[in-house]
């Protein structure tokens, strides 16, 4: 099974469109104890529902929640301030393992991953996929990105749209 | 909770007006007023770079000491411009093609 894994922004877009359910009967999902963390345990803190939702993935074991070992070449990789734990582990849990794809919408840490030639897919462009793969319908994949719309770019929400009439 | 650190700080007469008032309107003592109005000039900048992709979601969160649901939430409701650039998500794109089930 095809392997990817999510960090918090990646995670809480899917979550939102609704459709991570069907990503995680399709692919192997994992996130890292820190993505678990700052999203799922804080957000619990807060009551966001969002939060209670992964949980009961991750309690049904369908969402995996990995430790991560050190990884040399991912240290080399944060020189400045800019990432958080999450980005920090979720590159590490990349490296590894045999992960092919790391998803995220989080444009400070998809620079670093085009700096460093690392596959990434952004969530409007998974749901796409998911519609091409015939996993969920047309129908399906607007109500998705329509839940999305006002967590992601216009253009990239734009060019969803335009890819699903293709 | 991040613990908290005594710093010297001189304050204009202005800020501590502000702070006097928001004192009578929120009904919480100066002290807290201060704090509360730093925090939101330090959400506001915070969100301001997380908007420009100088940091990341989880710093973000980090920094002002929340979930990152939270920043996302903030983040659209004041509408700002995150996420992949036209460039990357093309690049995106073509790497979805090879997803397969």
């Amino acid at each position: 099974m095809y392997k990817i894994v999510l960090d918090s922004d990646g995670l809480i877009k899917l979550t939102k469109s609704g459709c991570l359910m069907k990503i995680l009967n399709c692919f192997q999902c994992s996130i890292t104890e820190e993505v678990y963390d700052e999203t799922v345990i804080r957000g619990m803190e807060r009551a966001h529902d969002d939060a209670y939702e992964i949980n009961e993935l991750v309690k049904e074991g369908k969402l995996k929640v990995e430790n991560i070992k050190n990884n040399k070449l991912v240290e080399s990789m944060f020189e400045n301030r800019t990432f958080g734990a999450g980005e920090c582990s979720t590159l590490h849990l990349f490296h590894n393992s045999d992960t092919k794809v790391i998803v995220t919408d989080d444009r400070a840490f998809l620079n670093l991953l085009d700096k460093n030639n690392i596959p990434y897919i952004i969530p409007t462009d998974l749901i796409v996929r998911l519609y091409e793969l015939k996993v969920i319908t047309k129908d399906e994949s607007i109500n998705s990105l329509d839940a999305i719309k006002i967590y992601v770019s216009g253009p990239n929400y734009d060019a969803a749209r335009r890819n699903l009439e293709v | 909770m991040n613990a908290a650190v005594s710093y010297p700080l001189r304050i204009p007469q202005n800020l501590i007006e502000l702070a006097n008032l928001r004192t009578k309107e929120e009904h919480v003592d100066k002290s807290t007023a201060l704090r509360q109005l730093l925090y939101m000039g330090a959400q506001d900048y915070v969100l301001d770079l997380y908007g420009s992709g100088r940091i990341s979601l989880s710093k973000a969160a980090q920094l002002l000491d929340t979930s990152t649901l939270d920043v996302v939430r903030i983040a659209s409701e004041r509408i700002l411009p995150v996420g992949a650039t036209k460039a990357q998500q093309e690049k995106s794109r073509e790497t979805t093609r090879n997803l397969s089930v």
